[in-house]
This record gives C-alpha cells, sequence and structure tokens, in this order.
C-alpha cells in the first residue's frame, strides 16, 4: 500500500532537506540542505533513519499534515508542540511533546504550534521520503527547481509519497537533546580580513549585531555599527568561492552571513567564516536576535566540533521509549536509571515495551 | 606564479593568484583544478566535497569529518608551482540566439545613450564578439563572459532590479552573461537567449563551461518566440548550439 503525507497547509515556508547537494559549485549549483543538521540528525535517529535522510524542514511556523495509508512513523525535532488529531473522530487529540516520534494513521492529521524561540524546526519520515534525488540530493533549491517535489517548496494539496514504516516500533524520545550554546558565534578569519583594519577586526567581535527582518537560506543580514573596509581596499573584489557560513560586508556596512542557498561566487569581501560546529545554530536565529562574533582558529575550531560530535552521539544515546506522563512505566524507569547514557541507539528494542495494557 | 592562501572556515580554503585577472586568470585556474584532480583520483588528495572555479582564485570545500585540513592544503600548495601551460582541451565554441528586440531589450535604449551610439551598433559590437567563459557560478549554469568591446563597458546599475527575467542577456563592465533562472539583478539588460542553460537531466547539466566560448546572432522577436516554445515543448536539443572549435 503506498503511503503518503498531504500538505493541508504548508505554514510559513516548509521544504524537503537532507544534507545537501556537493560536488555542483563549479556549475553554479548552491549547497542547499538542512539549516540546522544537528536537529536533523537526532530527529533521523529518532525514527531509525540514516543520519541525513530527507525531512520536512519548516522555518517560523509548522505545516498542517494528514497521512494517507498509514501507518507512518514522524518524529518531531523542533522546540514546539503538536496536536494530532485521529481519524476517528471518538479518539481524544495526543499533544505530541517535542523530539519524539509518534504514529499516525490513515486519515490522521498534525498540526504543529508555531515555534517559540527558535525558527526552524524537522519532521522526520521513518523510511525516509520516496523521492528522487536530483544531482545527488532531495534537497530542495527552489530558484533553479531542484530537489524536492518538483523543485519547489511544499504547497497545499502535494503528496510526500513515504517508504513505508516501521509500524511495529514503540513510540520513543530523545531524553537529552543538544541544547543551543550560548556562547559568541565562533568565525575563522578571512578570507578577505586583510580588507579591513586591525581596528575594525577588534569591534566586529566586540559589538553586538541584530539579526534583521532579513532571514532566508541564501543569507541572514545583520545590522549594527558599520563595518568599514579599509578605503584603499574598497568593498568591491574580483569574485572568488563562497560557502555557507562566510561572512560577506557590502558597501553599506551590515554584514550578511551567507547561508546554505548561498551563491557559489561572490564580489564582496568576506570578513570570516562560521565554523562548521556553529552552522546549526544560524539555522535557529530569530529575526531581533542579538547575536555576536568571536575568531578563532583552525585547532580551537575542530575541537570544538568533536565536542559537539560527542554532544549529538550522547543526545542520540538518550532516545528511549516514550513514556506517556501519568502512566508508571516500573521497568522503562528502572532500565533508564541503570543504564543512563549507554544505550545503544542501534537497538531500540534494548527497551522491550512496556506500555502496552 | 604568485599565490596566496585564504582561509573561508574551518571546512574551505582559497588559493588566489593575486597579479592574474580574465581569461589569463581562468586558465590558470583550469590548470590548478587538473592537477588537484587528478591528485583525487590518485587518491592522494581526500576528503574534498566540492571545488569551486572563479577566475583568478580556486576554493577547495573539505568534508570537516573525514579530511585532514593541513595535509589537503600542503598538498595543494605544492601544485601551485605549475605553469598554467599544461595541454588544455579546446573547448566548445556556443553561437547563441539573442532577441535584442522591444520588451526582450530593456536596457537597450540606455545603453546606446551612454555609448554615444545606435541600438543597431551596440547590436552589432555585443554580437560580433567571441567572448571566453571565465566561470560557471552565481547561479546554475550562469556564464560569465570576458571581455566585453571597451565601448559598451558600463558599471552595473546603481538599484539592482528585483527581477532580472530568466534567459536575459546583460551586461556589466568588462563582462557578459545571460540568467539562467529569473533573479534580481544589477547588469544592464540587453536582449533575451531561448536556450535553456542548466538542466539537471542532462548528463553535464551545466550547457556551457569554462574555458569554452560564446558567441551571439541576433533573432526577431518571432524566431525568438518559437525557439522558446520548441524548447519548452522538448522540440530542440540545447546541445547541438555548440561545436568543437
Amino acid at each position: 500500500m503506498t503511503t503518503s503525507l498531504e500538505i493541508l497547509s504548508p505554514g510559513l515556508i516548509s521544504t524537503l532537506q537532507d544534507k545537501g547537494r556537493f560536488g555542483m559549485a563549479s556549475s553554479g549549483v548552491p549547497r542547499a540542505g538542512a539549516v540546522d543538521p544537528v536537529s536533523l540528525q537526532i530527529g533521523n535517529a529518532l525514527v531509525g533513519n540514516d543520519a541525513y535522510t530527507a525531512a520536512i524542514e519548516f522555518r517560523f511556523m509548522g505545516p498542517k499534515i494528514k497521512a494517507h495509508g498509514g501507518p507512518i512513523r514522524l518524529g518531531l525535532a523542533a522546540e514546539t508542540t503538536a496536536i494530532l488529531t485521529r481519524a476517528d473522530a471518538d479518539e481524544d487529540d495526543v499533544e505530541i511533546t517535542p523530539w519524539r516520534s509518534f504514529l499516525m494513521h490513515e486519515g490522521d492529521t498534525l498540526a504543529i504550534k508555531p515555534l517559540k524561540g527558535s525558527a526552524t524546526g524537522y519532521l522526520t519520515i521513518g523510511g525516509g521520503a520516496d523521492v528522487a534525488p536530483v544531482l545527488g540530493s532531495i534537497s530542495t533549491y527552489a530558484r533553479a527547481g531542484l530537489g524536492g517535489l518538483d523543485g519547489a517548496p511544499l504547497k497545499e494539496g502535494d503528496h510526500i509519497p513515504t517508504h513505508a514504516a516501521r509500524a511495529t516500533e514503540i513510540d520513543r524520545v530523545v531524553t537529552k537533546p543538544c541544547p543551543l550554546e550560548a556562547t559568541p558565534i565562533r568565525v575563522i578569519a578571512g578570507p578577505q580580513d586583510d580588507y579591513f583594519s586591525t581596528d575594525t577586526l577588534t569591534r566586529f567581535t566586540a559589538q553586538p549585531f541584530t539579526v534583521s527582518k532579513d532571514v532566508d537560506r541564501m543569507g541572514i543580514r545583520l545590522e549594527g555599527d558599520e563595518i568599514n573596509a579599509l578605503p584603499e581596499k574598497g568593498h568591491d573584489l574580483i569574485s572568488d568561492g563562497s560557502v555557507p557560513g562566510a561572512i560577506q560586508v557590502p558597501g553599506s556596512g551590515q554584514p550578511i552571513i551567507l547561508f546554505t542557498d548561498c551563491q557559489t561566487v561572490g564580489g564582496y569581501p568576506k570578513i570570516g567564516g562560521v565554523i562548521a560546529a556553529d552552522m546549526h545554530r544560524l539555522g535557529q536565529l530569530l529575526p531581533g536576535a542579538e547575536i555576536q562574533f568571536e575568531f578563532v582558529d583552525l585547532k580551537t575550531a575542530q575541537a570544538i566540533l568533536k565536542q559537539q560530535q560527542e554532544q549529538i552521539e550522547k543526545s542520540i544515546a538518550s532516545i528511549a521509549e516514550y513514556v506517556e506522563v501519568g502512566v508508571i512505566n516500573q521497568n522503562a524507569l528502572y532500565t533508564q536509571n541503570l543504564i543512563d547514557g549507554i544505550v545503544d541507539a542501534d537497538r531500540p528494542d534494548h527497551f522491550a515495551g512496556q506500555l502496552e495494557a | 606564479m604568485k599565490s596566496r592562501f585564504l582561509m573561508l572556515g574551518d571546512s574551505a580554503f582559497t588559493v588566489e593568484f593575486p597579479t592574474l585577472s580574465g581569461v589569463d586568470g581562468a586558465r590558470h585556474v583550469r590548470a590548478l583544478r587538473s592537477r588537484i584532480e587528478d591528485k583525487m583520483t590518485a587518491g592522494e588528495i581526500t576528503g574534498v566535497l566540492d571545488l569551486v572555479s572563479a577566475s583568478r582564485s580556486l576554493t577547495m570545500v573539505l568534508d570537516v569529518f573525514s579530511a585532514d585540513f593541513d595535509q589537503v592544503l600542503e598538498t595543494v600548495k605544492s601544485l601551485t608551482d605549475g605553469t598554467s601551460d599544461t595541454e588544455e582541451t579546446a573547448g566548445r565554441l556556443w553561437t547563441l540566439p539573442v532577441c535584442y528586440e522591444g520588451d526582450y531589450a530593456p536596457d537597450l535604449s540606455e545603453v546606446a545613450e551612454n555609448a554615444g551610439m545606435t541600438t543597431d551598433d551596440v547590436i552589432k559590437i555585443h554580437s560580433d564578439t567571441i567572448y571566453d567563459v571565465l566561470l560557471i557560478g552565481f547561479q546554475p549554469g550562469f556564464p560569465f563572459l570576458a571581455e566585453v568591446d571597451p565601448k559598451l563597458r558600463f558599471p552595473r546599475r546603481t538599484s539592482p532590479r528585483i527581477k532580472v527575467p530568466a534567459g536575459s542577456v546583460a551586461i556589466a563592465n568588462n563582462q557578459t552573461a545571460i540568467y539562467p533562472w529569473e533573479s534580481p539583478g544589477g547588469w544592464h539588460l540587453l536582449g533575451r537567449c531561448p536556450v535553456p542553460l542548466f538542466d539537471a537531466n542532462r548528463n553535464t547539466p551545466a550547457l556551457i563551461g569554462p574555458g569554452d566560448r560564446v558567441k551571439f546572432t541576433p533573432v526577431s522577436t518571432a524566431d525568438y518566440e518559437k525557439l522558446l516554445q520548441d524548447f519548452d515543448a522538448g522540440k530542440l536539443d540545447a546541445t547541438t548550439y555548440g561545436e568543437d572549435a
């Protein structure tokens, strides 16, 4: 039986995203991909998928969806809740709490509540979306109509075909989600840090910037005291390669952090590049947020990345059977207490289902 | 050849030849790229996710989890000393139809006025030149072409258009280009080309590549619209507009 998820309402901007499209930059093809790859990884672990399996990425306001031909197992990887309404009118609505997996049956609908305090969430799909990759990726790059469903963001009436879910699995929850760090965004200076005076470079990390309302997958425009290039250098250069995370400074002096869908080459000086371990934090920036930068060197960036990987592994290891609030599950409590932190995420059967009445 | 190595975050770096630009720079970058790709094929450089060729620089994008950044940097450094004059296979010559008429050429009159010549002169100069492809970038399949005749060199528009239609043929400074996709843009729009420059279903999705050359042929509005229809209907093959040089 074919299964699919119907988009009843797409929310503000929802797209299918995986790790992104690599190897095509010299044909002008942007990377695209998940703006918060950490949440995507953990969300996929929740439903037993490979780390970067394509999921529904929703920004600012989530979608409303309906299951066809279920059951379909979904994971809610977001700092928000959702309301699951069963097709059977006699059943009560279920509130789906953040970072848990659940089953949708034929005709069930799910409405995700608006995100608060974060910008992006993922609905991961057990078994993944049955959508053909384009140039090696399912990631949607709408400007050139690549990936996703017909190259476009999700819209009302779309049906995302899904692979069959392993419906016998139990509901699970991430008991220790990865916390978002509150440190400054770490940046490596360059490639055009020599376009700026030492004083300007110091000021770049000393002053706060406000995230403007221009936040999308191409770039995040910042507002703050102007960052000006040296007069003899100017703000125009012979275009060179850009990657997501590069912070370009146009003539206005207001920096733009290039993001996942950014162009492959650019002609503005780039003062620095956000380190890989902090990229997912960019995906959670809301307009109005205040951020600060800190320069680090390559060794420090690599050490931070290693720590982050350990953090993600811990989160994934913390995935446990979901115990409904108010239902005492002696065995699950006992087991979790005993082996907390060393659960093998690849062996969900580690926890025998105890919830069945 | 003088080169500089520039950090681009912790997952990429750029090799730049600061004394080069234009056609010479692009050729030098292609030569370096081919040496790097040989090393990648031989397994001596690993963990590369992508390479971005520009007109005087090459950016290496690495997998932070598998690449040894310092080692890749050292290996690439050792390759930059080579000359640019490795034998290069000649690129293709593309002869692309362009409609320089009416609404398809919104900035033609203004450019003619600024250049102090007739619109016919502008069309003749723009379409008589054979351009070198410096790089493909900005958008999928977008070719940066050089060099525009000095008489037609103007800086970008002071206020960029919010929507430049797909297929627009444009000039800015010493370069000309074709926008494969609708997008914002600040170049002066001289005409419209019906040939699709990027198709994910083709073996090589980008029609035009660095090292190729491009020439434009003026066509009437009626011919342009017919070509556009035929391309949309899948009756025409874009690759037939190119020939081995």
